[in-house]
């Protein structure tokens, strides 16, 4: 039998009441791993990337090691134990790199993957990467299959970094993609994480889990976060974002933007934490999601924790279904009713796809929301 | 034939009657003006040509171009050849303008569009509109000021090209020159189409460079007053006071 090691994760920074149960959750990680993909050695690296595994996780530098991320130490557990290698990207001080790295990684049927990256973006240095996660052709739900990815980001003085992040498993398997980043002075962190669902889950389906913290820890650094998600058939989606606001005039924007339909069931943590010394911060998140069935599950929990006073922290939610004004509106200019809702639930994705900046993968994304989403 | 005929039409909204026995009839290319004072049911007879399941007809019948219209829906009726500019036009993300016509001319004809001359009659269209070319690749109406989405409905009403177009107060919050641009725009819709419109107005901005050939006053959900396009003038010199009687 397959040994795994339940790790508690996507915590909320200050927990709610216990029977709300959401305060965490739990995931079996399994102990016996491939890691990170060969293929990633041969990524095609604007001047001034550096790419290097570094054997273990412990052998990280303390700066990039202590990152917090959204999902937990109960990840970072797993990392350690199992000696999960780690890939490393460091763009040079002062690098401009214009082309994104992209990163294809495939989630093969029947194995356990766990890959592991750091990206550390020095003074004045803009780096972009995209994580493009697959399944087999088609998916392959008869075999029980595990993928985990773990980021880490490091951002120093005047650094920008852009993390594209797209799943598109053929069925759902049991994932996790695990983010935290560290913004240092007028540093940057966008991010973009698209997870596009499958209605066919693979066999132990255990759920979906995603979680990203980024630490402002510069006077003036910022983190935008843009998500999207299709959720459906079975599917369970666990979410834990934290806006960690530490110095002056820091600023945070999370959309949240998603469809949940059949039986699926949702988790939405987001978190803007001011903490003291914070002044002058603005945080703002809101959180977008049709619901199709009424045989879903949807938990939103929006937190602002205020350490100082002078700041502005914002939450908007728009929680529903389709409104019955877009649709007479689309069927006004002759969409029917089936084609209308079919390309409203299309264009909630691909609002969010049109973030990915290398045009090949934005397309074939696009084709993909197109031919199996809605 | 007449394009639109309604007979004794009675609307009724949450159960509260808005609209009483109405009775109007479009020639096809003919230019009506239906004026009124606010609340008095313009907007609800355009929502209730269109067919919105929100406006339960409780007597009478709405025929178009020979065909009843009561039972179907909104998107048969498109198909059928009417159309209707929204007061307050919906966002829609993440379609763009340019798609969201795209697709609605594959819906209503069927036919496959193709993409070469659909992009440049759009162009023209929207060179006509004073609209920058950026709009067509935005989100529909997304982040769209007021006057840019009353020209993004004209611009659709230009590409889709129906036989009756209603314009529900189509010039309200905009200012003179957008009036001037969105009236060269249904000009430009009467002279290629031989188009036939319902405008839905309390103003009379809109109306001044168009032909115009009936005028109807509603109050308190009646067509109280029919008339040629002189009632306009009487109706700027007098307002609608002199009709609620």
């Amino acid at each position: 039998m397959e040994k795994s090691r339940l790790a508690v994760v996507n915590a909320l920074p200050a927990p709610t009441y216990r029977f709300l149960k959401v305060n965490e959750s739990g995931l079996s990680i399994p102990e016996s791993v491939t890691t990170y993909p060969d293929t990633w050695d041969q990524a095609a690296l604007p001047q001034g990337i550096d790419l290097r595994r570094i054997a273990r996780f412990d052998d990280l530098p303390e700066a990039c090691r202590l990152i917090e991320t959204g999902m937990g130490s109960g990840i970072d557990r797993a990392l350690s134990e199992q000696e999960i290698s780690c890939v490393m990207l460091t763009a040079a001080k002062g690098t401009r790199a214009d082309e994104p790295i992209v990163l294809p990684v495939t989630a093969a049927c029947g194995s356990t993957t766990i890959a592991e990256m750091v990206i550390c973006a020095e003074e004045n240095s803009e780096i972009t990467v995209i994580l493009d996660m697959t399944g087999d052709d088609g998916g392959c739900a008869a075999v029980k299959s595990f993928f985990g990815l773990s980021t880490r980001i490091r951002a120093e003085k005047n650094a920008q970094v852009r993390l594209i992040h797209v799943q598109r498993f053929g069925a759902s398997i049991t994932s996790f993609d695990d983010i935290g980043a560290w913004c240092d002075e007028r540093a940057s962190f966008a991010l973009t994480t698209l997870l596009l669902g499958s209605r066919r889950a693979a066999r132990g389906y255990e759920g979906s889990f995603i979680g990203a913290r980024a630490t402002l820890a510069g006077e003036e650094a910022s983190f935008t976060g843009r998500t999207g998600y299709y959720c459906a058939g079975q599917m369970s989606l666990d979410m834990n974002f934290v806006a960690d606001h530490r110095e002056k005039k820091t600023n945070s924007e999370m959309i949240f933007r998603g469809v949940l339909d059949d039986h699926a069931a949702k988790t939405w943590r987001g978190t803007l934490d001011f903490k003291s010394g914070a002044a002058g911060s603005v945080g703002d998140e809101q959180e977008d999601t049709l619901m199709l069935s009424p045989d879903i599950r949807n938990s939103s929990v929006p937190v602002i924790l205020c350490g100082e006073e002078d700041v502005d922290g914002r939450h908007g939610a728009t929680i529903g279904q389709i409104s019955e004004e877009i649709l007479f509106y689309m069927r006004s200019r002759g969409y029917t009713e089936e084609e209308a809702r079919r390309l409203i639930v299309q264009a909630r994705l691909k609002s969010i796809a049109r973030e990915i900046p290398e045009n090949r993968l934005r397309w074939e994304v696009e084709q993909w929301i197109e031919k199996e989403i809605g | 034939m007449a394009l639109l005929e309604v007979r004794d039409l009675s609307v009724a909204v949450d159960e509260k009657q808005i609209l009483h026995h109405i009775d109007l009839t479009v020639g096809a290319g003919e230019t009506h003006v239906l004026m009124g004072p606010n609340g008095a049911g313009k907007s609800t007879l355009g929502y209730t040509l269109m067919g919105n399941p929100g406006y339960a007809l409780t007597d009478g019948t709405i025929t178009f171009d020979g065909q009843v219209l009561n039972d179907l829906s909104a998107d048969k009726r498109a198909k059928a050849g009417m159309f209707l500019s929204f007061q307050n036009p919906i966002e829609v993300p993440g379609v763009s303008l340019s798609s969201f016509i795209r697709n609605a001319l594959h819906e209503q004809t069927g036919q496959p569009v193709k993409l070469f001359s659909f992009q440049k009659k759009l162009a023209a269209a929207m060179e006509l509109l004073s609209m920058d070319e950026t709009y067509a690749d935005r989100d529909l109406n997304v982040g769209f000021s007021g006057g840019e989405k009353k020209k993004a409905e004209i611009l659709q009403m230009l590409l889709l090209q129906p036989k009756l177009a209603i314009l529900d107060e189509t010039d309200s919050g905009l200012d003179v020159d957008a009036v001037r641009t969105v009236s060269q725009g249904v000009q430009a819709y009467q002279e290629s189409k031989n188009g036939a419109l319902l405008i839905i107005t309390h103003s009379t901005r809109i109306l001044e460079a168009l032909h115009v050939d009936t005028v109807h006053v509603m109050v308190k959900g009646h067509i109280v007053m029919t008339g040629d396009a002189s009632l306009i003038d009487e109706i700027n010199a007098h307002g609608f006071e002199q009709f609620e009687a």
